[in-house]
């Protein structure tokens, strides 16, 4: 591996290594929000797709059930997906940065230093306050494609990283 | 330079050509939303008005008389000035807005000129403040030496403020004036050179799916099958070989011309300096584009080529910075035809230290191939089905052209994808007929991601994903552990130190 930056100062393997991090889960509720909006809009989809078929004159019955079919079997699909992929989803705090880990099939880990974090959120969908649960989003100058949103956090929790980003950020602002 | 400088610490108007350019957009924008209506008002057989059809018009004709007379007044309406530190905009003709914009967070500011701005002897400021979509600001009319002062003094401002929060001792030097030097000069012939050997397919492209969109718009409207009229009309456009042949030849030399033409008046009398902060371009006929962009902005470079520039020598250079999230393609500094040198100049003079990094290459699992042939089989399974189900014997061609050509090209990029490793820079050089080569210092990237799909996992190869302020990078299949040691070396890099990075 030292060959990989003949120049760099030290070695490679004494870097903090994201690999190594404890990852915390999310809130064990965030799983239930999840499942709620996913089933909430696929079965809207369906019911309306259902009612336009019966609508529509002359619609071949068995195209209209097996759509159907097909559209529930795919919800049933994606949903013990999700399950099984809750417990991979989770985030960590580091001293310089945020990283955020999901994934069941494609897995992927965001990392964001929080020397170039613009600014945070902390938002509430209608179904994560029944459960008192929040996401806190993190925004990067450019596009939107670097930011990053932490979904399942309990509310205070999702309060004081934001607080200790904000802190963070003022901080390497005023040196 | 002081005189007129002073003229913006009062609140002030736009000049007066403001009125015609407001009326000018206000028109386009009646035409963009309601061409189609206008059309089949102006070409409908019935001639005779029904009550209600004449109530319509005339509220129609009100309406637009009423948006007119709001587009006057908001130019009488509309003031700006500068404070110390902020640039201040108060406008609005039924809701007053007031617009505070910190000198800090502007990001830059871009003097542009289009054919109407250009008949009035004006130009417009247009200021780009980067993270904050939706506020940026523009001023539609200005002189241009006002436009200059105003711009000249922003970007002074911020130099010196960011020199007082630096303490750096050896600045006193940087407020002399920057002497510019001129790096290249498109002559007419250049871009006749670059017109030619641009990628007419997109163009092609992009004509069939205007066409497509019009008919299908002014079809709607006329509420006609308009195609199913065209196609009867004549009988060249009837399918069939000889008719399929004439419009794909028809096509190709419609595009050649609309990419020449677009080349040439795009980049007319293009101009590219260089000073030690910066650099600027202009360029266009009808539409004068001037861009500033100062270097220490700059998030990475990009150069690109074809097989037909390629004999030429000849690179199309993209420099990007910080963008915010409304941003167009536009806000970036691209030049269409560069020779090797030039390439190498704007890159070793944008990244101090680039020319003499000691890169190491890597290259990209074979398994990338493995994954991705899989998408060109599935294809060739349907039309190969679709052949023996319909006893078509023609839709061999495409159930074998997919996995084989796509299978090459696969393969070769992943035979000629590199990724260039030094302490401070990160270089990726991709594709198979042309080549892509992407450059950045490390110390930009404001995000990394590592992605895995199971296919990866199982064969311990991940994909990076590199974020800068500017635009992105992004690795596929690289081992494991350089992925990770990538990543880790990243981020140590990007938060060891603290740097001014965008």
């Amino acid at each position: 591996m030292n060959t990989l930056f003949q120049n760099a100062q030290l070695s490679i393997e004494e870097l903090p290594r994201v690999a190594e991090v404890d990852w915390q889960g999310l809130d064990r509720a965030y799983l239930r929000v999840d499942l709620i909006g996913l089933w909430l809009f696929r079965l809207g989809v369906l019911g309306v797709f259902l009612a336009y078929t019966f609508f529509v004159e002359g619609f071949p019955p068995v195209v209209r059930w097996s759509i159907a079919g097909l559209w529930g079997f795919l919800l049933l699909l994606t949903t013990v997906l999700r399950y099984l992929g809750f417990r991979i989803k989770g985030y960590a705090v580091r001293q310089h940065d945020l990283m955020y880990r999901r994934g069941l099939l494609f897995r992927s880990v965001t990392v964001v230093p929080f020397t170039r974090i613009q600014h945070s959120e902390v938002e509430q969908g209608v179904i994560e306050r029944q459960f008192g649960l929040s996401s806190l989003s993190v925004f990067t100058a450019g596009g939107s494609q670097s930011d990053l949103v932490i979904p399942g956090l309990k509310r205070e929790d999702a309060e004081r990283i934001r607080n200790f980003l904000s802190q963070k950020v003022a901080a390497d602002e005023e040196e | 330079m002081k005189k007129s400088e002073l003229n913006f610490l009062e609140p002030r108007r736009q000049a007066q050509a403001a009125i015609a350019i407001f009326i000018y957009k206000f028109v386009v924008r009646i035409l963009r939303a309601a061409w189609p209506i206008l059309l089949v008002f102006l070409f409908r057989s019935n001639k005779e008005q029904s009550n209600t059809e004449l109530l319509m018009n005339a509220t129609v004709v009100i309406g637009g008389l009423f948006s007119l007379g709001v587009s006057v007044v908001a130019y009488f309406r509309y003031f700006f000035h500068l404070e110390e530190d902020q640039l201040v905009i108060q406008k609005g003709v039924f809701n007053r807005s007031l617009t505070k914009l910190p000198f800090e967070r502007i990001q830059n500011l871009y003097i542009e000129q289009n054919v109407l701005h250009r008949l009035l002897g004006v130009v417009s400021l247009r200021v780009d403040s980067a993270g904050s979509s939706g506020h940026e600001v523009t001023i539609d009319a200005l002189e241009r030496e006002d436009a200059e002062a105003m711009r000249a003094y922003v970007l002074e401002q911020k130099q010196e403020e960011a020199q007082e929060r630096s303490m750096d001792p050896a600045a006193p030097e940087q407020s002399a004036p920057v002497a510019q030097s001129l790096v290249l000069r498109l002559s007419f012939e250049d871009l006749l050179r670059i017109g030619v050997t641009q990628n007419h397919l997109a163009t092609a492209g992009v004509i069939v799916g205007t066409v497509f969109g019009f008919l299908f718009t002014v079809a709607g409207a006329f509420e006609q099958d308009l195609v199913k009229t065209l196609i009867e009309r004549w009988p060249m456009l009837q399918p069939g070989f000889w008719g399929f042949l004439i419009l794909a030849t028809l096509l190709f030399v419609v595009a050649f011309f609309l990419t020449l033409i677009r080349t040439v008046t795009q980049h007319y009398d293009l101009q590219f300096f260089e000073s030690r902060e910066g650099f600027q371009l202009k360029a266009g006929l009808f539409n004068r584009r001037e861009a500033f962009m100062q270097k220490r902005k700059i998030q990475l470079i990009r150069w690109t080529d074809n097989p037909l520039r390629r004999l030429l020598g000849l690179f199309r250079v993209s420099i990007h910075q910080a963008i915010s999230g409304s941003e167009r393609a536009a806000e970036q500094i691209s030049i269409p035809g560069c020779k090797r040198a030039q390439v190498d100049d704007v890159v070793h003079s944008s990244f101090e230290g680039s020319a003499a990094a000691d890169f190491r290459g890597h290259s990209i699992s074979k398994a990338y191939f493995i994954w991705y042939i899989r998408f060109m089989l599935l294809p060739a399974v349907v039309f190969g089905a679709l052949g023996y189900l319909l006893q078509e014997p023609r839709f061999v061609l495409p159930a074998i052209a997919f996995p084989v050509l796509g299978g090459l090209y696969l393969w070769l990029y992943q035979q000629r994808f590199r990724l260039w490793l030094s302490p401070e820079y990160l270089k990726t050089s991709e594709g198979v007929l042309g080549r892509t080569i992407t450059l950045l210092p490390v110390y930009k990237v404001q995000s990394v991601r590592i992605r895995q799909s199971f296919f990866q996992r199982r064969r311990d190869l991940a994909s990076v994903e590199l974020y800068t302020a500017g635009g992105s990078v992004r690795v596929p299949f690289l081992p494991l552990d350089l992925a990770r040691a990538l990543q880790d070396y990243v981020l140590y890099r990007v938060e060891s130190r603290r740097e001014d990075w965008m």
